[in-house]
Order: structure tokens, then C-alpha cells, then sequence
């Protein structure tokens, strides 16, 4: 019994340490090359492309995973989604895309910036595109990933609406002027993770008071500065202050329904805040009560990124990966997303109905399979970048969510 | 007579053993499950780049975990380790770009960490508080200083601008440090009385103190070897993408909670503890975490797959044996 | 023979603590200019933290004083949440619904976790952790993950705004001073605490009295789950363990009301200390700015319990126990 008790250690260990050195020793091999598939007319190449999203539920969530199913399809290529840092943490997401990593992995489509230098260097021959980010680090001066802006194999982004905090400051400023607002205060993400919601929140001001030096009634903004939101929801004790509890509106320069929303309702519920407070904001979360508030609720406008602007990483990362980039393509860079504006709950309505936002219903997509080869370099040469980037800032994403 | 105690010793040899397999035995389940079904999936999980991608997953659990070792075998939980792995990242990559040198920030990380360890080790049995007490104070404290550092510096995450990293990423390099921080654990938990004394610690505190030994003494070195471990880990959570951010080391305590128990480590700590649980548990867990999305498990079941494959392993290493009291 | 407390004593030592976080709290609000402070307004606000803060410490806390630590409480919170939230959304959103079904689910899976201990024999430790893994495990899988949203529900949102938030408030409190005091599993969970054996030896079934209390700790859960639901969006859950953070920061209450027992029971002592530690984040938060507050609410609150609980230690204080010393050698020296 000692005996088979010291043969069965041995065995484990042996096990244990053969594995761990192998592990250690072995050199960097070669992999795979990715599948290629003969079509009627050439070889075109194919291969797994990772989605790194940056949620695992939602509207946008599951119209991606539709709208991958549907492109990856036609194109020849498999996907698989993985889930990035909730924190955004470099090591975060490095760890999620090696451990989905495999040998016919040869694109990533990625909704956070964390981590891209490192997984470049990691794996030189992906091929790398954002969306729904303005990939920050990348792109401003002195970010911690400035060096993917450098590689070849990073093909630029699409923000998740206007890089450009002016132009979102002043879509509010336009937008609470309109709407007969007096009295409104401003709620934003950190200006450190976010920089242009600081520019925009006072371009919001800048605004206001050019329009105040004329107005009858003048809009007050409330507090010197925007409340700022450290990545949770605004404070219960927001409502508490004097100024607070009067408000006509809340601009919220963050995802306002998740972390603005729930403590005015919160406050409404407790009789602590007007319940005529309305909330301006960005983004959009699917639950149907949310839904069916927009417009006729409590959240009066909404931006929605254009949440079809999934569609610039898939041509972009197909071109590289056919090896038929644009040839007017130079150098990656952040395009502005589209903004579909929800002002009313016609327009909600319209997006529930005739868009395959809610329903991931891929025969309501505005960039359908024969709109999309137009841009695809293997099925027209011609196509050109700036056609790509016209197209990306056209109306035709928005023009269904606006139809009478 | 002869017969019913030699049958008697058996029973209780292939308990023990039993206990000892299925530790290993998940580890050996786990490699023989996806030494046959990886290939067939497109890829071995043996292949250079899985390989490497496995060790770099696996170290750091591994050398906090071993570190733990001597924290748990007193019976102790300390939730404070990951705010510790976050705090240190931070620390060096702060000090590494104002220096120019990875040397001081880990000099002032190990400082650190033994005033920690202080407060954790000696803090309980010298104010007369519950133990966990300490443990999540620090932690709170630290998550305070921490979001404090970040929100100060104005950013999420911070890197090393000017100091070369990529020593950090080469397997090699990992496995040896494994391999030393193993070696100098065992030696020291197994044939030194600092191990034997925390064993008895944990095992029954007032007979151990009874018969000499010195439970703040002890706790504390235990708690400062642990801490030198989470400062070696540290080094290499921040040293494979040579950054640190608010979020970093989020979770670890929880991480090696699970790492240990499923090598077979008492959670209740005495003398059954061992360092190889650390590395057996640790190996495991990433295992399955690099494993199972290779056999194409979604995501989404990977985590109620992980789930099962702890419950059946405790089922088997943790178990008390029939008594007439539920064990604690 | 030990003389009864009286009780000016009684109210003395348990209303001591909040008053003193109120009128320091006070001070540095108004005089930081933050003068809502104390205000009805204030108050309902608080009273929803303190009701999530209190009922979680109580469930927890029911456990920790039967010297079990369950790390299972939040997993069993979150999946409790999830399955009842879409049940009762789906069936018209019905708040009664609702709210029974968080405390029968909160109460089955409760059992499940008492189930593993007991007839698993597995440490207490190990079954809470085994459970909350697979609990957090199932979130994920349930309604395509995508976990519960009640935000913009406003009749779900009844249990978690003032008044309605007094319901599930007192039912938890009324529900532990009942197991505490008046139910025989109770009193015999003490028997089983101060000395298991013993206990075990004269006659308790110590399975069947873990199992009840899990019943009971389980109804308090399913009160804290009717209002942690609706006051954010509650996601599945994609990291190891991710809900047992929160039972960390819940569990500071249980140690003032471990402390404060002696005057008022666990119940109040615990609803005291959620008070007081609710009243500590307000006044910190209402002052410094929106980047520090949460961090240095955090570190004040750590250092907060850490000395209260040096002062207050069942273990017998070393303060106390220098203060007692000295007096001893004042009175040796006039002698």
C-alpha cells in the first residue's frame, strides 16, 4: 500500500513536471495558415476573427453578434466573441484574447482600447480594428497604446459618435435650447478617460450663454463644474442639494440610463427630486421599460451611436486580410459615429419597427450584403477609402429611424 | 486480529490516498481531457503558443497561491491579497518610470508589504479582534489608496514609458522563478519550525501556544513570506504588459481561495496543508481556463463547467470523515 | 449575583454611536456648506442603503454568529434577483410576485447551500464558496445573460423607494429577532456555538438546525433581494466570485452589531451599525468631490470599524482592558 501510495505520487509529479517543462522549453513553432477557400473566380482567404466585446447583453450586443453572423457567412470566415475587461485593464483583455487565441485567429474586432499595444506585439500578424471607441490610448498624444497608431496591422475605428466634444456640446446645447429647458445641470464620465465630454460640457456652457445674452428667459446651468461620475452611478446625494431639486433637464455626457437614470428615478420614487426632470443622453439600453420611456418618459433625447458602424472593421479587416487594402488607405485613424438622435417616441417607434436594432432582424439592415460588397475591395477594386468613410458618415445608417 | 488491523490501516492509507489522487486527480483530468480533444478541435492545447499562453496565466495565481499557503495553513483568510497585487503594480510602474529602474519600486513594494503584514499578522492576536478583522480593513484601505493614486494621476492605467518589459513575458523566466519561489517555500514550511509552528497554529491554537510557540511571531513571518510572494507576483502581473490600472489584481483573493481548494488544501488550514496544492490548484484553474474555450465551450458554460469540475473535487479532497458534529 | 442593565444604560449604549456619526457629520457638512444634511430629504434617501446594508448584514450576520461564514449570500442574491425579476416581469409586473418569489428562491437556494454542508460534509467555507460558484455560473445561462433591469420600472421600484422600503426593512428585522428569540432552532444555534459537542452530546440535531437556520437566513435575503434589485442594472455574473466582494463590505455592520449587542441584540446593534456606517459614506460623499468621495469614504469607513472594533472586541478589549488596569493601580496606590 506505501508502495502504490509513493508509484502514484511519482506518476502525478511526473505528470505534473513533464507538463510544466514542456511548457517552458518548447521554442516558438510556426501555425497554421488559415483556411482558403476557391471560389468561381479566385482564392480567397478565410479564418476565425475574435469580437472582443465590451458587454455581454444588450441591443448593441446581440445586433452584433447577428450582424457578425450574417458578414461572416458571406465572406467565409468564422467568429467567436470574447468578453474584454470590465475595467478596461491592458492585462484584462490581453488574457481574454490569449486565451481564445488559435491558429486560424487572423482578425480582432475590438470595443476597447486596453491592452492593443500589447496584443499587437503579441500577435504581429492580426489584424486589429475598433469600433464603438474613440481608442484614446491609441490616439492621443502620449496614450499608453500610441504605438499601435504606428502599425500596419492597426486599421483605425469608429467612435462611438462625435470624436469631437464640440460638436457633441453643442448637439445638447441645440437640444436644450429647443426644448424650452430653464434650468438644467451636467453629469459626465471622468474627463481623464473620457476628454471630450469635458470639452463638450463646456462647449454646453460656452453655448448657453452666448444664447442667454439674447434670450427672454435665460437657461441656468447649475454648478460651476459637471458632476463628475467615477465609472458608478450619479450619488443618491445629488438630489439632496438645494439647486438639484428643481431641474427641468439632466444632460448626462456618459451612458446616462445606467448610470444617471436609475438614482433620478430613484429620487423621484422618494419624492426627492421634481418629477418633471427629464434627462438628455447618450447611448441605449434595451429593456423594455427603457424603450418605452424614451421619448414619452423621463429620458426626452437620446443619441444612439450608429449601430451599424460595426460594418468599417469587417471591410477594413477583410481588405487587409485578402491582402486587397485601399489603396488610398494611408494611415488608421478615428472616424465620428454617426448619432441617430431619438427625440420622440415616433422615432423609437421606428427604430423598434423598421431597424435591426431591437430585433437583430438582419433583413431590416440598412448596409445589406449587396449595399456592403460595394466597399469590399474582393468584389470591387474600385472601392476607395474615402467612399468608405462617405459612406460610414452618410444618413443611411439614420434615414429608417426618421421615416414618416 | 492480525488481518482486521492491517485491513484497518489500508482502509486508512487509501483514504488519505484518495484524498492525495483526486487532488492531483483533477490536474490529471484536465490534462489527459484536453490532451485528446484539442487536437480533434483544431489545435493541441501543447502547442508552443497555448503552452506559452498557459504559463503566462498560470504564474501569477501560482506564486501568490504558494505564498498563501502559509497564511491559510494558520487558518486565516486574508481577502486584502488583490487590492496588495494592485497596490504593488502600481507602485512599481509609478516609481519605474520616475526612476528609470524596476529596483526601488520593488525595494519599496517589499516594504510595503511587511508592513502589511504586520498589520495582518499581528493585529488580531495582539488587539484581541476577529481575525478577518484586519484583512478587510487593509483591503478597504487599499482600495481607497488605490483609486486615490489613479484618480490623482489622472488616468486609469498607468505604463512603463522607458524601462524594457519583455523579460517578464519569457516563459523560461517564469517556470525558474516558479520553481525557486517552490523550492524556498517548501524548504522553509516542511524543515523549518516556521512551517511546523504554523501548522500547529492552525491545526489547534491553544495547544500550539501551550507548548511554546509564539502565535504573533509566527503569524507575522508567515504573513511576511506571504507577502514577499505577492510582491514577486506582482512583479509579474505588471511586468507582461508593463502597466497597472485601478482594476488590477481585482478579484486574486478570491482566485487563490479557489486555486487551493482545489488542490486539495484545508481550508481550515493545521497539518494537512501543503505547498503542492498551491501549484497543483493553480495549474488546474488554468487549465480549464485556457482549456475549455479550445474544446469550443461558449464562454458562457465555461464558468458552470469550472463550477462542476470544484464541486466534484472538494466532494473527494474535502470531505470529513462521519462523525456525530458537522465540520467547520 | 450580575445586576440587569437598566435601562437609560441600555439606551444610552445603543443610541451613542449613530448620534455621535450624526453630530460629527453634522458639523462637517455645514460647515463645508452641504446643509441638507439631517434633513427628511436625507433620510429618505438613506433609507433605502440602509435597508439593503441591513438586511444583507443581518442575513449574513445570522450565519457568522452560528460560526459559519457564508460566502453564498450575494450569488444567492443575484440568481434570485434574475429568474424572480423576469418571472414577475413577465406576469405584469407584479410587485407581490415579486417579492415572494425573492424570498422562496433566496430561501431554496439558501437550502441548497445548507444541503452541501450537511450531507456533503464539507466545511462550511467550501460548500458556501462550491455554491456561489455555481450559482454565479447559472446567471450567465438564464435569460441569454442578460441579467435584470428594474430601473425604469417604477411599479417594481415600489420596495425600493420610501415608504414601501419599510416593508422588507421590518419583515427581515422581525424575521431574525423571531429565529433569535422565540424559535427553538435559535436557541439551540447558540447551544451549538458556544460548544458543539456538548450540544450535539445532550440531544440537538445540529443537522436539522442548520438546515432551518438557512431557511431563515435565506427569507432575510429575499428582503434585501426586493430592494437590491431595482436600484441598479444587476448583470449576470462572467468573473469567479465577482458577488463576493460585496458580502465584504455588507458584513461591517454585523461587527457593530456584535458590539452593541449587549444593549439592544443583535437585530438593533446591527441596524445601528448600518445606520451609523450609511450616515459616515453620506456626510463624506456630500462633501468631497465626486473622485476621492467613494476612496476616501472607503478608508475612513475601514479605519472607522478597525478601532471601534479594538474598543469593542468580544475577545476583551486591550483598551478597556489598559483603562481598568490603571484604575486598578490608582485605587492599589491609594490604599
Amino acid at each position: 500500500m506505501r508502495v502504490w501510495n509513493k508509484v502514484t505520487k511519482r506518476i502525478a509529479a511526473a505528470v505534473l513536471v513533464s507538463s510544466v517543462a514542456a511548457t517552458a522549453l518548447m521554442g516558438c513553432g510556426g501555425s497554421e495558415a488559415p483556411k482558403e477557400t476557391n471560389n468561381a473566380e479566385e482564392t480567397t482567404k478565410g479564418g476565425k476573427i475574435l469580437l472582443m466585446a465590451n458587454s455581454s447583453s444588450g441591443p448593441m450586443y446581440d445586433f452584433n453578434l447577428a450582424y457578425m453572423d450574417m458578414w461572416t457567412e458571406e465572406l467565409g470566415y468564422t467568429y467567436e466573441v470574447i468578453y474584454g475587461d470590465a475595467a478596461n485593464d491592458p492585462a484584462g483583455n490581453l488574457n481574454a484574447v490569449k486565451n481564445a487565441m488559435t491558429s486560424d485567429v487572423v482578425g480582432l474586432i475590438t470595443m476597447q482600447d486596453g491592452g492593443i499595444t500589447d496584443i499587437m506585439a503579441e500577435y504581429p500578424e492580426l489584424y486589429v480594428a475598433g469600433v464603438g471607441s474613440d481608442m484614446a490610448s491609441v490616439y492621443s498624444e502620449g496614450g499608453a497604446s500610441a504605438a499601435a497608431a504606428e502599425n500596419d496591422h492597426f486599421l483605425g475605428t469608429v467612435a462611438p459618435g462625435y470624436v469631437d466634444g464640440i460638436e457633441v456640446g453643442k448637439m445638447f446645447a441645440k437640444a436644450i435650447e429647443d426644448a424650452g429647458y430653464k434650468k438644467i445641470a451636467v453629469c459626465m464620465s471622468p474627463a481623464f478617460a473620457y476628454p471630450q465630454y469635458a470639452i463638450a460640457d463646456q462647449t454646453i456652457r460656452a453655448e448657453i450663454e452666448a444664447y442667454n445674452e439674447t434670450a427672454e428667459e435665460p437657461i441656468e446651468v447649475v454648478d460651476d463644474e459637471a458632476t463628475v461620475l467615477m465609472f458608478k452611478p450619479l450619488d443618491d446625494t445629488f438630489f439632496n442639494e438645494p439647486d438639484h431639486k428643481d431641474l427641468d433637464a439632466i444632460v448626462g455626457l456618459c451612458g446616462g440610463q445606467m448610470f444617471v437614470y436609475p438614482t433620478l428615478t430613484n429620487a423621484i420614487g422618494n419624492g426627492t427630486a421634481n418629477p418633471d426632470t427629464k434627462l438628455l443622453t447618450l447611448g441605449l439600453e434595451g429593456a423594455d421599460d427603457l424603450v418605452a420611456d424614451v421619448g414619452t418618459g423621463i429620458v426626452q433625447q437620446l443619441y444612439v451611436p450608429n449601430f451599424e458602424e460595426i460594418f468599417f472593421p469587417i471591410v477594413m479587416i477583410d481588405n487587409a486580410i485578402q491582402g486587397k487594402q485601399y489603396s488610398d488607405f494611408t494611415k488608421s485613424e478615428v472616424l465620428d459615429g454617426v448619432y441617430v438622435s431619438i427625440t420622440s417616441d415616433e422615432i423609437m417607434t421606428n427604430i423598434e419597427e423598421n431597424s435591426p436594432l431591437l430585433s437583430a432582424d438582419m433583413s431590416k439592415t440598412s448596409v445589406s450584403i449587396e449595399v456592403g460588397k460595394e466597399y469590399l475591395t474582393r468584389y470591387n477594386p474600385d472601392a476607395t477609402y474615402a467612399d468608405l468613410k462617405e459612406f460610414m458618415a452618410s444618413d443611411a445608417f439614420s434615414e429608417k429611424a426618421y421615416e414618416k | 486480529m492480525e488481518m482486521k488491523s492491517n485491513a484497518a490501516k489500508g482502509k486508512k492509507l487509501h483514504s488519505k490516498n484518495a484524498a492525495m489522487i483526486a487532488s492531483y486527480g483533477g490536474l490529471i483530468f484536465c490534462i489527459v481531457l484536453f490532451t485528446i480533444v484539442t487536437p480533434l478541435k483544431g489545435e493541441s492545447i501543447w502547442s508552443p503558443t497555448k503552452l506559452a499562453t498557459l504559463m503566462s496565466d498560470v504564474i501569477v495565481t501560482a506564486l501568490m497561491s504558494v505564498g498563501a499557503v502559509f497564511i491559510y495553513a494558520l487558518g486565516n483568510l486574508d481577502i486584502s491579497i488583490g487590492k496588495q497585487i494592485g497596490l504593488y503594480a502600481a507602485v512599481m510602474v509609478t516609481v519605474g518610470n520616475l526612476t528609470g529602474s524596476l529596483i526601488p519600486g520593488i525595494l519599496l513594494c517589499i516594504a510595503l508589504s511587511m508592513v502589511i503584514a504586520v498589520i495582518n499578522g499581528a493585529s488580531g492576536p495582539l488587539l484581541n479582534i476577529i481575525p478577518i478583522i484586519p484583512s478587510v480593513v487593509v483591503m478597504q484601505v487599499l482600495s481607497g489608496i488605490i483609486t486615490v493614486i489613479f484618480a490623482t494621476l489622472g488616468t486609469r492605467s498607468i505604463t512603463l514609458k522607458t524601462i524594457d518589459y519583455s523579460i517578464f513575458k519569457s516563459p523560461v523566466l517564469m517556470l525558474v522563478v516558479l520553481v525557486i519561489e517552490v523550492a524556498v517555500a517548501v524548504f522553509l514550511f516542511n524543515y523549518t519550525a516556521i512551517g511546523k509552528q504554523a501548522r500547529m497554529l492552525g491545526a489547534n491554537k491553544v495547544s500550539a501556544s501551550q507548548s511554546g510557540v509564539s502565535t504573533v511571531k509566527v503569524r507575522v513571518l508567515c504573513y511576511i513570506i506571504a507577502g514577499i510572494c505577492f510582491v514577486v507576483a506582482a512583479i509579474f502581473q505588471m511586468g507582461y504588459t508593463g502597466s497597472a490600472s485601478d482594476s488590477t489584481g481585482t478579484g486574486f483573493e478570491m482566485n487563490i481561495m479557489v486555486a487551493l481548494i482545489l488542490g486539495g488544501m484545508p481550508i481550515s488550514g493545521g497539518m494537512r496543508s501543503r505547498i503542492s496544492a498551491a501549484v497543483v490548484g493553480a495549474f488546474t484553474f488554468s487549465l480549464l481556463d485556457v482549456g475549455l474555450p479550445m474544446v469550443g465551450l461558449p464562454t458562457r458554460m465555461t464558468f458552470i463547467v469550472k463550477a462542476i469540475v470544484f464541486l466534484v473535487v472538494v466532494l473527494i479532497t474535502s470531505r470529513s470523515k462521519k462523525s456525530n458534529v458537522l465540520p467547520k | 449575583m450580575k445586576r440587569k442593565m437598566g435601562i437609560g444604560k441600555r439606551i444610552v449604549g445603543t443610541l451613542a454611536l449613530p448620534v455621535i456619526m450624526f453630530v460629527i457629520m453634522m458639523i462637517f457638512c455645514y460647515s463645508n456648506g452641504k446643509m441638507y444634511f439631517g434633513t427628511m430629504d436625507m433620510w429618505k434617501t438613506l433609507i433605502v442603503n440602509i435597508t439593503i446594508s441591513t438586511t444583507c448584514a443581518l442575513g449574513i450576520g445570522l450565519q457568522f454568529n452560528n460560526g459559519r461564514f457564508d460566502f453564498s449570500g450575494g450569488a444567492v442574491m443575484l440568481l434570485s434577483a434574475i429568474v424572480g425579476g423576469n418571472i414577475a416581469k413577465n406576469m405584469n409586473n407584479n410587485v407581490v410576485l415579486f417579492a415572494i418569489l425573492c424570498a422562496v428562491l433566496c430561501t431554496l437556494l439558501s437550502v441548497t447551500v445548507a444541503l452541501l454542508y450537511v450531507y456533503g460534509r464539507l466545511p462550511v467555507a467550501i460548500s458556501t464558496i462550491t455554491m456561489a460558484l455555481i450559482f454565479e455560473a447559472i446567471t450567465p445561462l438564464v435569460y441569454n445573460g442578460a441579467g435584470i433591469n428594474f430601473i425604469a420600472n417604477m411599479e417594481m421600484k415600489k420596495l425600493a423607494t420610501f415608504p414601501g422600503v419599510l416593508i422588507p426593512f421590518l419583515i427581515a428585522v422581525l424575521v431574525y429577532v423571531f429565529y433569535k428569540r422565540y424559535t427553538l432552532t435559535g436557541k439551540q444555534s447558540q447551544l451549538l456555538t458556544n460548544n458543539q459537542g456538548a450540544a450535539v452530546d445532550i440531544g440537538i440535531n445540529e443537522k436539522k438546525n442548520v438546515i432551518l437556520s438557512y431557511v431563515f437566513s435565506g427569507i432575510i435575503f429575499g428582503c434585501a433581494t426586493m430592494v437590491w434589485t431595482s436600484t441598479t442594472i444587476k448583470s449576470a455574473s462572467f468573473t469567479s466570485l465577482s458577488t463576493v466582494s460585496d458580502l465584504f463590505t455588507n458584513i461591517l455592520p454585523v461587527f457593530i452589531g456584535l458590539a452593541l449587542s449587549k444593549y439592544c441584540g443583535e437585530a438593533i446593534g446591527t441596524v445601528i451599525g448600518a445606520i451609523t456606517l450609511s450616515l459616515m459614506s453620506y456626510g463624506l460623499q456630500a462633501v468631497l468631490s465626486a473622485e476621492l468621495g467613494s476612496a476616501i469614504s472607503m478608508v475612513m469607513m475601514g479605519l472607522f470599524i478597525f478601532i471601534f472594533n479594538i474598543i469593542t472586541t468580544p475577545y476583551g478589549s486591550v483598551v478597556t482592558a489598559w483603562f481598568q488596569a490603571r484604575k486598578r493601580k490608582g485605587e492599589l496606590k491609594k490604599a
